[in-house]
C-alpha cells in the first residue's frame, strides 16, 4: 500500500468535505493514491468542472 | 556476514572481513587512513549503489561510481562482494552505475559524523531529506508535485489566455478603426459594435440576396445582348440565303421547262438507237443521226438535270439553315425573356424596399409578355433604351458592394467577439482547475505534512529516552523534529532547554551532545522502520563523544543493536580500542574488529593481536635487516605493555594526559618515569612446573632501558629520517627490539600473554598454569 493505514478514508473526507471533488473523483484519488498509480489530474479536474458545469447550466435551465 | 573488496578505492588486492551474526554489534576500530570508510562505501556500493562518501563530494564533474575502482586497476576488476546467510552478492561497476548479481537481504543505512552534523546542523530542507525516507508518503508528496506542475502549467496557459485576449481587443480596435476611418466623427467603439450587431445577419442576406440576383440577371442580360443580336442578323442572313436559292432553282427550272419533253423524247431515242444499234438513223423519224451526235446529245441533257438537282440540293441546304437560325434565335429568345422575368422579379422585389431608391426598368423589358415578342424591331427598342438602364446597373453594384461590406464586417466582428467570450470562458475554467489543483494539493500536502508530524511525535519518546540514556539529568525536554507548516519539505528541530520551549538545541547544546542527539535521532528513526531488516553502519560518528560518555553510549548501542539486524560503528577513538583489547566492553558479545595501517602495497589489513606484533618482533630481530619494521613493532609491543602497565594493571603506573584521549609512547614514557616508587618496585616472577620461583624479574631497569632507546623508535620509524645519517640505524633498531622483548619476555609467559589474573590477591597472574607472578598490586609508601 502507498498510503498509510486509515489515510485514504480521511483524505477521501477532505478532499469531498471542502467541495473541491465530487464523492466519485475523490474515491478515484484515494484508489490510485492507494495503489501507487500516477493520477492524471489534468483529466480529473476536468471531469470535476464538467460535472459542476453541468450543475450550473441545469440551474441555469 | 562477510565483505570482500577488491580494487575498490585504496583495496587493491582481496580483503575480507567478516561480521559474526551471533552479536548483533560490530566495531571496527581504526586509526585515520585505515581504510574504515572504505569499507562503509563498499556496503552502500553493494547495498544502496552510492558512491558512499563520495557522494557529497566535487569530483569536478567526473563520475563517481566509476571512482570508487582502485588507483591502479581498471574497473571492471571492482568487486564487492557480500555473503549473508548462504547468499553471496556481488556488486561490479558497468559502464556508470553498479552491476549487481544477487539481492542483498536487508538494507543498510550509514551515518557518517558529518550525516550526524546535516542532520542536526543543517537547514530544514537538508534535514527533511535525511529523515524523508522515513517519515514521507512518497505517493502523497508525488502527486503533490504532480499536482504543483500542473498549477505552473495552467497559469502558464493563462497567461497565453491573456495575450489571446489582448489580441482579439487588438483585432477589434483595428477593425474599428479600418470601419470608422472614413467617417467624419468616427462612432464609439462600443456604439458601432452595437450598430452593426443591430442589423440582422438575416436581413443582410436577405438584401445581399436581392441584390445579388438582380447583379446576376442583368449581368446575364449583358451577356446574352451580343448573340441576341448576332441570331437576328443570322435568321435575316439565312432567309435572304434561302430566298435567292429558292429564286434560282425556279429560273432554272422555268429555263428548262420546253426542254424536259424534248430531253425525255431524246432520250427514248437513245433508247431505240442502242436497241437497234445497228442503223445510224432516228427510229422514229428515220433521221440519220449519228451515234456521236446523239450521245453529245444525251450528255447536254444531263448536265442539266444535274444542275436542277445541284440547286435543289442548294435549297435544301439553305431551307436547314434558316431553320437553325430561325431555332437558335427562339432559344435565345426564350433564355433572354427567362432572364428579364428573373429580372423583372428581383427589381419588383427591391423596389418593394422603401429605403431603396431603385431607378425603374426600360419600357421594352417590361413590355413583352412571351419570347417570341422578343423581336429584331424589339432588340432596336432595348438597344435605344440601353443607356437608360446604366444607373439601375450602378445602384446594383454600390448596393451590392456595399451589403458584401456591411456582411463581412458583421462577420469579421461577430468572430472577434466570439473570440472574445471563448477567452474569457476558457481563462474562467483555467482558474477553476488552478484552484481545484491549488486545493487538493494544499490537501495532500496538509496530510502528508501531518503524517509525518505523527511519525515524528512517534518516535520523540524512544528518541528522548536514548538520549537522556546517555545524558541523564539533563535539562533538556520535548526534544521534537516537525514538519515546517508551510514551507515544502522543510523540517524543524527544537525543544525544551534549560525551561525554555522551542530553543534550537544547535545554539545551546555542545559538539558532543548535538552528536549523541542526532545519533539517537538516527537510531529512533531507523527502529521505526522494519529495523530487523537493517543493518546500521555508524562511520565515525560518535568520534566527538568525551570517555565519560563513552560508555553509556556505547551500553547504549549495544542495547539497541538487538533491535536491528547488525550495527556497525566505525571508531579512531583510542580509548575505545583501549576498552575493547583489554576487556572492558567485552562482556556482552561485541565483534572487535581492528584495523592494520593502510598501505599502497597491502590495502586495508587486519590488525593482528598483540601477540602477533610480538612473534613479528621476533622475526624481524633475528633477521636483523629491516630497521624501520623492527623499530615500528617495537613501538607496537611496547605501546600494547604501556596500556597494561598504566591502564589496565590494578596498581597502574602514571601515564600523562593525552590530546584527545590518544596517548603516544611519550606520554607513556614520561608518566612512568615520573612515578618513583612504585616503578623500582615493579616485579614479575618466574615460575617453574612445580610452581616455585625459577627467576625474579625487576621491571625497572627493563623499562629504563626501553626509555633510553625510545627516542631512536620515532627516528628510525618515520619521522626525522634526516637523524639517521647521526646514528647506526640498524644497531639501534636491534637494541631498541631485544629491550623490548627483555621487557616482554620478563612481564609475559610463554604464549607472550599478560598476567590478568588476580584470585591470589597479591599478584595478577597469566591464565592457565601459572608461570607468571607480577607484584605488586598495592602501590608501597
Amino acid at each position: 500500500m502507498s498510503l498509510p493505514e486509515n489515510m485514504p478514508a480521511i483524505l477521501e473526507k477532505a478532499l469531498t468535505q471542502t467541495g473541491i471533488l465530487e464523492a466519485s473523483l475523490a474515491r478515484e484519488v484515494t484508489t490510485d493514491l492507494g495503489v501507487g498509480k500516477p493520477i492524471k489530474w489534468n483529466l480529473l479536474l476536468a471531469k470535476q468542472l464538467q460535472l459542476e458545469k453541468g450543475g450550473t447550466d441545469e440551474a441555469d435551465d | 556476514m562477510k565483505l570482500t573488496i577488491e580494487a575498490f578505492r585504496g583495496v587493491n588486492e582481496e580483503f575480507s572481513i567478516a561480521f559474526d551474526p551471533k552479536s548483533h554489534l560490530s566495531i571496527i576500530y581504526g586509526e585515520n587512513g585505515s581504510g574504515k570508510t572504505t569499507i562503509s562505501d563498499a556496503l552502500e556500493f553493494l547495498f544502496n549503489g552510492t558512491a558512499g562518501s563520495l557522494e557529497e563530494k566535487s569530483l569536478d564533474g567526473k563520475g563517481k561510481i566509476p571512482a570508487l575502482a582502485h588507483a591502479q586497476r581498471s574497473k571492471k576488476d571492482l568487486r564487492v562482494q557480500w555473503e549473508d546467510g548462504g547468499e553471496t552478492v556481488v556488486a561490479r561497476i558497468g559502464t556508470t552505475k553498479r552491476q549487481i548479481d544477487g539481492t542483498p537481504t536487508g538494507k543498510l543505512h550509514t551515518l557518517s559524523r558529518k550525516n550526524i552534523t546535516k542532520l542536526i546542523e543543517e537547514t530544514p530542507t537538508k534535514r527533511f531529506e535525511r529523515i524523508q525516507e522515513f517519515v514521507n508518503v512518497p505517493a502523497l508528496d508525488r502527486e503533490e508535485g504532480e499536482l504543483r506542475n500542473l498549477v505552473a502549467q495552467q497559469k502558464q496557459l493563462q497567461e497565453n489566455q491573456v495575450r489571446s485576449a489582448q489580441q482579439v481587443e487588438t483585432d477589434l480596435e483595428q477593425l474599428h478603426q479600418r470601419t470608422t476611418q472614413d467617417q467624419s466623427s468616427p462612432p464609439k467603439r462600443e456604439d458601432w459594435i452595437e450598430s452593426i450587431l443591430s442589423e440582422s445577419d438575416e436581413t443582410i442576406k436577405e438584401h445581399l440576396e436581392i441584390f445579388e440576383n438582380l447583379h446576376h440577371e442583368i449581368t446575364r442580360l449583358r451577356n446574352d445582348f451580343v448573340p441576341l443580336k448576332k441570331a437576328y442578323t443570322d435568321l435575316d442572313n439565312s432567309q435572304e440565303e434561302l430566298s435567292a436559292t429558292q429564286k434560282e432553282l425556279a429560273r432554272l427550272v422555268a429555263e428548262s421547262t420546253d426542254d424536259f419533253a424534248d430531253a425525255l423524247d431524246t432520250l427514248e431515242q437513245a433508247k431505240l438507237l442502242f436497241d437497234r444499234s445497228s442503223r445510224d438513223a432516228c427510229p422514229i423519224c428515220d433521221t440519220i443521226l449519228t451515234h456521236k451526235e446523239l450521245a453529245e446529245k444525251v450528255s447536254a441533257k444531263l448536265m442539266r438535270l444535274k444542275t436542277l438537282s445541284a440547286q435543289s440540293t442548294n435549297i435544301k441546304e439553305a431551307d436547314a439553315a434558316f431553320r437553325k437560325a430561325v431555332s437558335a434565335l427562339e432559344t435565345l429568345q426564350q433564355g433572354f425573356y427567362g432572364i428579364i422575368q428573373k429580372l423583372r422579379l428581383a427589381h419588383q422585389a427591391a423596389t418593394e424596399e422603401e429605403t431603396w431608391n431603385m431607378p425603374p426598368l426600360v419600357v421594352s423589358l417590361l413590355k413583352p409578355t412571351e419570347a417570341r415578342h422578343l423581336t429584331a424591331e424589339w432588340y432596336h427598342s432595348l438597344v435605344a433604351e440601353a443607356s437608360n438602364l446604366k444607373p439601375l446597373g450602378e445602384y446594383v453594384e454600390a448596393q451590392r458592394t456595399q451589403l458584401q461590406r456591411r456582411q463581412e464586417i458583421q462577420n469579421q466582428l461577430r468572430a472577434i467577439l466570439a473570440r472574445k467570450k471563448d477567452t474569457r470562458k476558457e481563462h474562467a475554467e483555467t482558474g477553476r482547475m488552478i484552484d481545484k489543483a491549488d486545493g487538493i494539493a494544499r490537501i495532500l500536502r496538509d496530510h502528508r505534512i501531518k503524517h509525518a508530524n505523527e511519525t515524528l511525535a512517534s518516535i520523540s519518546e524512544d528518541f528522548a529516552k536514548l538520549y537522556h540514556t546517555i545524558h541523564p539529568g539533563e535539562e533538556i525536554d520535548n526534544i521534537r523534529l516537525y514538519l515546517h507548516p508551510t514551507q515544502k519539505n522543510a523540517a524543524r528541530f527544537d525543544g525544551t532547554l534549560f525551561g525554555n520551549e522551542e530553543m534550537t538545541p544547535v545554539a545551546y547544546l555542545s559538539e558532543s551532545h548535538l552528536d549523541t542527539l542526532g545519533l539517537c535521532l538516527f537510531l529512533a528513526l531507523q527502529k521505526k522502520e522494519n529495523p530487523k531488516n537493517t543493518i546500521v553502519y555508524l562511520d565515525d560518528a560518535i568520534a566527538s563523544v568525551d570517555e565519560a560518555h563513552m560508555e553509556r553510549l556505547y551500553a547504549l548501542l549495544l542495547a539497541e543493536a538487538k533491535h536491528f539486524r547488525h550495527v556497525i560503528i566505525t571508531s579512531h577513538y583510542q580509548p575505545l580500542r583501549f576498552k575493547f583489547r583489554w576487556g572492558l566492553l567485552t562482556q556482552a558479545k561485541v565483534n572487535f574488529i581492528e584495523l592494520g595501517k593502510w598501505t599502497l602495497k597491502h590495502g586495508i589489513i587486519l590488525a593482528k593481536g598483540p601477540n602477533s606484533e610480538i612473534k613479528f618482533l621476533r622475526k624481524y630481530l633475528g633477521d636483523g635487516d629491516d630497521a624501520a619494521t623492527i623499530a615500528a613493532k617495537s613501538g607496537l609491543v611496547l605501546e600494547r605493555v604501556f596500556d597494561f602497565l598504566t591502564g589496565i594493571y590494578q596498581c597502574r603506573l602514571p601515564r600523562n594526559p593525552g590530546a584527545e584521549q590518544r596517548w603516544t609512547l611519550d606520554h607513556y614514557k614520561t608518566g612512568m618515569q615520573a612515578e618513583k616508587t612504585l616503578l623500582p618496585a615493579l616485579r614479575c616472577d618466574h615460575l617453574d612446573g612445580d610452581r616455585s620461583i625459577a627467576s625474579t624479574h625487576a621491571l625497572g631497569p627493563l623499562l629504563d632501558d626501553v626509555f633510553r632507546l625510545l627516542q631512536f623508535r620515532n627516528a628510525i620509524g618515520c619521522h626525522y629520517k634526516e637523524l639517521t645519517s647521526y646514528f647506526n640505524e640498524i644497531g639501534e633498531a636491534v637494541k631498541l627490539g631485544e629491550a623490548t622483548l627483555a621487557l616482554v619476555d620478563a612481564l609475559c609467559d610463554e604464549h607472550d600473554e599478560l598476567p590478568d589474573n588476580q584470585k591470589d590477591g597479591v599478584s595478577w597472574t597469566n591464565r592457565g598454569v601459572v608461570s607468571r607472578r607480577l607484584y605488586p598490586l598495592v602501590k608501597p609508601s
